[in-house]
C-alpha cells in the first residue's frame, strides 16, 4: 500500500463515518489488515486503544495508524487528512438553517448511521474471533464491557479495569 | 449566531485563542469533556460567545465529516481571527493529543519483547474490542426493531459478514436507502450520527 492510498482510505472513511472511531476501526480492519496487509490487527487495535487513553479529540489515534505504516510523515499527513474536512464547518455555519430544513439530508444521515450499526456489529464478531482466545482475554473483555456499558465508566477507566482483571488471570494461569 | 465584534481589539487575540483551545485539548474523556472546557472558557469565563451559540455550533459540528471538536476549533478560530485563527485553534486543540499519541506509539513500535506484546494482546486489546462492542450496543439499541431502519441495519450486517465488501459502499448504500425510503421528518429509531 502506498502512502497516498492510506491517506485516501483514512480521508474517505473519516468522512463517511463522520469520524466515528469504532466504525472506522471496523472499516480499516477490512482494508488495511485483511485486504492489503498493510498492518497487523494487533497494531490497529493498539492504535485505537492509544486514542482512548490520550487527551483531546479521540480521532488522534489515526496519527498512530499513520506512524505505524509510514513513520512520521504518515502520522502528520493522517492528521491533515482527518482535519481538512472540518473546513466544511465554515459554510455550514453560514447556511445552517437552510441545510437543517432539508428533509432528505436527515433521512440520508439516518440511513448512514443505520448502516454503521450493521458494519460495527459484523466487525465486533470478527474482532472477537481474532482476539478472544484465552481466559485472560475473555476476562479483560467482559470486565471492560461491563464497566463501560453497565457502570458508564469513561473509556480509559474501563480499559484500566479490564486490563487489571485480565492481568490477574494471566499471571495466575496454569504454566 | 453571534457576530464577532467589529473592532479588532475586541476580538480574542491569537494567543488567547491558542490558550483556550490548548486547554481544551488537554481534557481527557473525548469530545464531551472538550466541549465542557470550551463552554467554561468561551461562554462562562471570557464571554466570547453565548451558550446557545456554542450548542448550535456543536450540533452543526456533529454532521461535519471530521471530528466534532476539530470542526468547532476551525469554526470559532476562523470567526474570531480569520484563516490564521482557524489554524491556530486547530493546532492548539490537536497538539496535546498528537504529542501523547506519538509518544505511546513510538514506544509501542520499538517494543520487541514478545512476552510483553503477548501480555498486552491478551489484556489490553480485548478491552479495546469491548469498547467497540459497547459502542455498537449504544448505537444499535434504538434501531434493533422491525422498522425500515432496522432492516437497513440487518442488511448491512449480513452483507458485511458474508461478503466483506468495502465498508464505504455499505455506508453509502445505507445512506441512499435512507434518503429514498425513510420518512423525511421521522426521528423514530434514529441513533445519533458521528461521534464528538
Amino acid at each position: 500500500m502506498t502512502l497516498l492510498e492510506l491517506l485516501g482510505w483514512v480521508f474517505t472513511y473519516n468522512i463517511v463515518t463522520l469520524s466515528n472511531g469504532p466504525v472506522m476501526v471496523s472499516m480499516l480492519q477490512q482494508t488495511l489488515v485483511h485486504d492489503r496487509g498493510a498492518m497487523s490487527l494487533d497494531r490497529l487495535l493498539f492504535a485505537f486503544t492509544i486514542g482512548r487513553v490520550t487527551p483531546g479529540p479521540a480521532s488522534s489515534w489515526l496519527a498512530s495508524v499513520g506512524y505505524l505504516t509510514f513513520g512520521w510523515i504518515g502520522a502528520l499527513l493522517c492528521v491533515v487528512a482527518i482535519t481538512v474536512p472540518g473546513y466544511v464547518m465554515l459554510p455550514l455555519m453560514h447556511g445552517y438553517r437552510r441545510i437543517a430544513s432539508m428533509p432528505r439530508v436527515g433521512a440520508f444521515l439516518r440511513g448512514l448511521v443505520a448502516a454503521q450499526v450493521g458494519i460495527i456489529f459484523s466487525a465486533v464478531i470478527r474482532l472477537g474471533g481474532e482476539t478472544l482466545k484465552s481466559a485472560s482475554a475473555w476476562t479483560a473483555f467482559v470486565v471492560t464491557f461491563l464497566c463501560a456499558f453497565m457502570f458508564r465508566a469513561k473509556g480509559w477507566k474501563a480499559l484500566g479495569a479490564g486490563t487489571i482483571a485480565g492481568a490477574m488471570v494471566w499471571f495466575f494461569r496454569p504454566a | 449566531m453571534n457576530r464577532p465584534p467589529e473592532r479588532s481589539e475586541d476580538r480574542p487575540t491569537l494567543r488567547e485563542i491558542f490558550a483556550v483551545f490548548f486547554r481544551a485539548g488537554l481534557a481527557f474523556g473525548g469530545g464531551v469533556n472538550v466541549l465542557a472546557v470550551l463552554h467554561e472558557q468561551m461562554v462562562e469565563k471570557r464571554k466570547w460567545i453565548d451558550r446557545d451559540d456554542l450548542l448550535a455550533s456543536y450540533a452543526i459540528g456533529r454532521i461535519v465529516p471530521s471530528g466534532t471538536m476539530t470542526a468547532l476549533a476551525i469554526g470559532y478560530g476562523h470567526r474570531f481571527r480569520g484563516a490564521l485563527g482557524g489554524i491556530v485553534a486547530l493546532a492548539a486543540l490537536l497538539l496535546p493529543a498528537f504529542v501523547t499519541t506519538m509518544a505511546l506509539t513510538v514506544a509501542l513500535a520499538n517494543e520487541k519483547d514478545p512476552r510483553l506484546l503477548a501480555f498486552l494482546g491478551a489484556t489490553l486489546l480485548p478491552g479495546a474490542v469491548a469498547l467497540i462492542a459497547r459502542a455498537s450496543f449504544e448505537l444499535g439499541k434504538d434501531v434493533l426493531v422491525p422498522t425500515r431502519v432496522g432492516l437497513v441495519v440487518f442488511v448491512a450486517f449480513v452483507v458485511s459478514v458474508l461478503f466483506h465488501p468495502n465498508p464505504a459502499f455499505v455506508l453509502l448504500g445505507g445512506g441512499l436507502a435512507g434518503a429514498l425510503f425513510f420518512q423525511a421528518n421521522s426521528k423514530s429509531g434514529a441513533p445519533r450520527a458521528g461521534a464528538p
